[in-house]
């Protein structure tokens, strides 16, 4: 008999008897198959020393514990229950990604905003004018920032696909026996990542301030004037 | 060997087992079939029985790179329980052994 048919007969037999939780028992069976098979032994030398499966259900039947009527009842009122608290989370969530998207679309919009002061494109006027070498550092300024705020929005949904994988282990818990241990609700990245991250958002951060007080320098000098902007006409 | 009177003794080595640590249910099934001659399969009913009397608790525990396994633990319950069947069964195994001793003299 191979592993599947074993499991199968075994499955059906159990059923006939009324044995509750078939799934868990299969379960344990498929374990001794896959540990027996990793020591090198064949699937129909291990389904014959396991025994025949009807004498296997029989004494699962023989060893009494019925399906277990009274806790479906309960079970349905704990679904409802973690359905009910569902919503608030699954909203929590939706704006934690909404969240998210605004900080990618932050970094984009100073990307390009950076990306046009250092090459001098005004798209439709939009972009304040200003002296070129004040502008370079500004721009080389807001690419930093566009760095940190992507950073900042891989952790947003780092951290947002922990928490549904956290609470979904937690339901899985809670409706079943077998506990499985609970996931941490802060992303879990490799080592080797959580440090490239960390540099880059360590580094992208001291840019943009280092950068920010360069550039401001450099424009008020230019302009001889602290609020360099009136020099301009930014904002008329 | 008569398979009868096997099973309840069985139940008495698993509780033996785990007293000295918490083991997954193959470990059980290849410690027992080794030393006894039983079908590997008798075990995991054994198992599930001491489960639903309340003598051993279950919890799944992730092993690194592999499915989940399913751990066995003695409840306080199933300590006491063997603590007394232990010394009851090794009493009336003496006795019958002296019984049996005796026949063949």
């Amino acid at each position: 008999m191979t592993k599947a048919e074993y499991l199968e007969q075994l499955k059906r037999e159990l059923n006939r008897l009324d044995v509750g939780d078939t799934e868990e028992i299969i379960f344990e069976y498929e374990q001794h198959f896959a540990f027996k098979l990793a020591d090198g032994h064949s699937e129909e030398e291990i389904a014959a020393a396991l025994g025949p499966p009807a004498a296997i259900a029989a004494q699962f039947a023989a060893d009494g514990s019925k399906r277990a009527t009274g806790k479906s009842g309960k079970k349905a009122v704990l679904i409802v229950w973690l359905t009910l608290l569902g919503i608030p989370e699954a909203l929590l969530d939706l704006a934690f990604a909404a969240f998210g998207v605004v900080v990618f679309a932050a970094s984009a919009a100073f990307g390009t905003a950076g990306a046009c002061l250092i090459m001098r494109l005004n798209i439709a006027g939009l972009i304040p004018s200003m002296p070129y070498p004040g502008a370079i550092l500004l721009g080389v300024c807001l690419l930093a920032l566009a760095v940190l705020f992507f950073v900042l929005g891989i952790y947003c949904f780092a951290f947002l696909r922990q928490f549904i994988r956290a609470s979904v282990r937690w339901r899985k818990n809670v409706l079943s026996e077998a506990a499985l241990p609970l996931l941490p609700a802060s992303p879990q990245f490799s080592p080797k990542k959580r440090r490239v991250l960390r540099t880059v958002l360590l580094v992208s951060l001291a840019a943009f301030g280092i950068l920010f007080v360069v550039g401001y320098a450099v424009l008020a000098l230019q302009a001889g004037a602290l609020e360099f902007w009136h020099v301009y006409g930014w904002f008329v | 060997m008569n398979t009868q009177y096997k099973k309840g003794v069985l139940e008495l080595c698993v509780l033996s087992l785990l007293t000295r640590h918490d083991c997954y249910g193959y470990e059980i099934a290849e410690y027992l079939s080794t030393r006894i001659d039983i079908a590997d399969g008798t075990v995991y009913p054994i198992l599930r029985k001491l489960k639903s009397d309340g003598l051993v608790t279950t919890y799944l525990s992730e092993a690194s790179g592999g499915p989940p396994r399913k751990y066995y633990s003695l409840t306080k319950l199933g300590e006491n329980s063997f603590a007394a069947e232990r010394s009851a069964y090794l009493t009336f195994a003496k006795a019958i052994e002296s019984i049996l001793e005796e026949e063949t003299k």
